[in-house]
């Protein structure tokens, strides 16, 4: 186990993501192993996402019901607005992912996300929804909720990986991360390939290169052909005059 | 396209676009971390970028009951949490900065640093249920309420069983000394008050002729019986903090020299043209701001800081901006 040898470097950032990553690469820096910061729990439970007729027939029955009609919303009357078409309650975002993060550490709503991940539910799919119920209670605002996608993401994320959990981070993409290593591995190999073959090759031509013995060529034929180099000369060109 | 359709497709957007940053994130880490799976940065990330959203606290949160926060890495990063929580992120200099991250991010962290040993079990609970474990298959860390108790609930550390013995803070039930920076602010704000008022009259009494007239309220005696000085450590006003006392000085000093300056003017009075706009005003609030004067100092558009969410352990508008619409107000007398 690592034993760090100074303090944590000050982080900044405005993606949460990169300032994730400064985070681990400072641990890593000031001599962590990767294994202190995510040990390694044994198998992970894989959230497949599996068919299931019984949700499709609700996606069905719930896009059977229709769709608003075009305008339907202006002919409400001012004075029963919709929650989202007045001035949200959080204004602020930061306060805003503090109330959205409490409400998703809910002991409940732990059980319920874990159990969505560990059934196939994507990560954006379940914050897109969280941040959506919240947009239309009136708790945020559109830019706010679009502001607070990654760090709902990364806290979902966080969850799951507290799990051990696979989990989907958009649509089916379960393997997608062991694909990219994958295809990065094959990369790797068809690199140490091509520089194998490359050796062969020029150790080849190496070996096959004429070699000229001096002693039955003349040294001023040789210096001629040297000279004029390699060009062969079609037999219909005009001679030297 | 309806409005509707229009923030699902903008989500689709965003979503997609964390991905590829989460992507491009691990692929920069996995260039330094050689031979290191994708799926284990992922890991590191998001456990990291928990820590990072929530101030420090989803370590104890996740680690109070698992591996992490037991972990020399748990520690480390809790000692940033605590760094951060304990104000010295912003130097320790005399500097305004420095008083101000004192105050501010100790309560401004504070819903954080609270939640922190309370969050604990709840994923842990998630996971032992799905694995078919007990659900409450927890371990004890200090001050950790019991899971799904009243304190844990409301997010708060159960701080009844920690008490003060003079120079430490105590567990009573494991008995183990807990970091005064692993507590809550307030918990330690009072005792700290006690003991500046107890170091200041020192030299008029023994120590223990003090008394708590109301919950929060103390008075100090001196041998005679008489009071010396009280102290009301339920003081929730602007002024009776740490910055607020700080702003009120620095401020009296400004009122002061602009005062002297505007009087000066008056008496050495040549071009009246020229002393126009020398005169004493009163300060707006607004050049009270720590945030403006953070923001002024670093050449900063303040719109930018609240408009644009930072993430980080230096980043003061983000331990800053949860309390940004519920700072106190400085009293006009």
């Amino acid at each position: 186990m690592g034993k760090p040898t100074r303090e944590v470097k000050p982080i900044i950032s405005n993606s949460i993501g990169e300032a994730a990553g400064l985070a681990v690469l400072d641990g890593l820096d000031a001599g962590f192993d990767i294994e202190d910061i995510a040990p390694d729990k044994g198998a992970k439970i894989r959230g497949e996402a599996q068919f299931s007729q019984e949700g499709l027939d609700e996606v069905t029955n719930l896009s059977a019901q229709g769709a608003p009609i075009p305008g339907q919303s202006l002919v409400n009357s001012p004075d029963n607005k919709y929650p989202w078409e007045s001035p949200a309650t959080h204004s602020n975002p930061r306060e805003a992912l503090d109330n959205i993060v409490s409400e998703i550490m809910q002991p409940e709503a732990v059980k319920n996300i874990v159990s969505a991940l560990a059934k196939g539910g994507a990560i954006g799919d379940i914050a897109s929804a969280i941040l959506y119920a919240k947009f239309t209670e009136g708790d945020i605002s559109i830019d706010t909720m679009m502001l607070l996608a990654e760090p709902v993401m990364y806290t979902l994320m966080a969850i799951g990986e507290e799990a051990n959990i696979k989990y989907n981070i958009e649509g089916n993409d379960l393997d997608e991360l062991d694909g990219d290593d994958l295809k990065e591995e094959f990369e790797n190999k068809l690199n140490e390939f091509n520089t194998a073959v490359g050796k062969i090759k020029n150790q080849t031509t190496q070996r096959l290169k004429p070699k000229i013995d001096t002693n039955v060529v003349p040294q001023n034929i040789l210096d001629k052909v040297k000279e004029q180099g390699t060009e062969i000369r079609s037999l219909l060109s005009k001679g030297e005059e | 396209m309806g409005l509707f359709k229009k923030i699902k497709k903008a989500f689709k957007k965003v979503v997609k676009g964390v991905k590829k940053a989460v992507k491009k994130v691990v692929k920069g880490v996995k260039k330094v971390v050689k031979k290191v799976s994708s799926s284990k940065i992922l890991k590191a990330l998001a456990i990291a970028a928990a820590v990072v959203v929530t101030g420090g606290a989803a370590l104890t949160a996740f680690g109070g009951t698992g591996a992490v926060a037991s972990s020399a890495f748990g520690q480390w990063m809790m000692g940033t949490s605590a760094k951060v929580l304990g104000g010295t992120a912003f130097g320790t200099g005399g500097n305004f900065l420095a008083k101000t991250g004192n105050f501010l991010a100790k309560t401004a962290a504070k819903p954080f640093g609270a939640v922190g040993g309370a969050l604990g079990s709840t994923a842990r609970v998630g996971a032992n249920i799905l694995t078919g474990q007990s659900a409450f298959a927890a371990g004890s860390a200090s001050g950790a309420p019991v899971p799904f108790s009243g304190a844990a609930l409301s997010g708060q550390m159960d701080t009844s069983r920690i008490s003060y013995d003079g120079t430490n803070y105590i567990d009573n039930v494991t008995g183990e000394i807990v970091p005064k920076e692993k507590l809550p602010f307030e918990f330690t704000q009072k005792q700290d008050l006690l003991n500046e008022a107890m170091d200041k009259n020192l030299g008029n009494f023994d120590g223990s002729g003090y008394k708590e007239v109301k919950p929060g309220e103390f008075e100090f005696y001196n041998a005679e019986g008489e009071v010396i000085d009280t102290l009301n450590t339920n003081s929730k006003r602007f002024l009776d903090t740490r910055v607020g006392s700080f702003v009120a000085d620095a401020g009296t000093r400004v009122l002061t020299n602009v005062a002297t300056g505007a009087a000066m003017a008056k008496l050495t009075e040549t071009d009246p043209i020229g002393a126009v706009g020398s005169g004493g005003r009163q300060e707006g609030a607004s050049n009270f701001d720590p945030l403006m004067i953070y923001a002024a100092a670093n050449n900063m558009d303040i719109a930018s800081i609240y408009n644009q969410p930072m993430y980080g352990n230096a980043d003061p508008s983000s331990i800053y901006g949860s309390q940004l619409y519920n700072q106190n107000t400085i009293e006009v007398a």
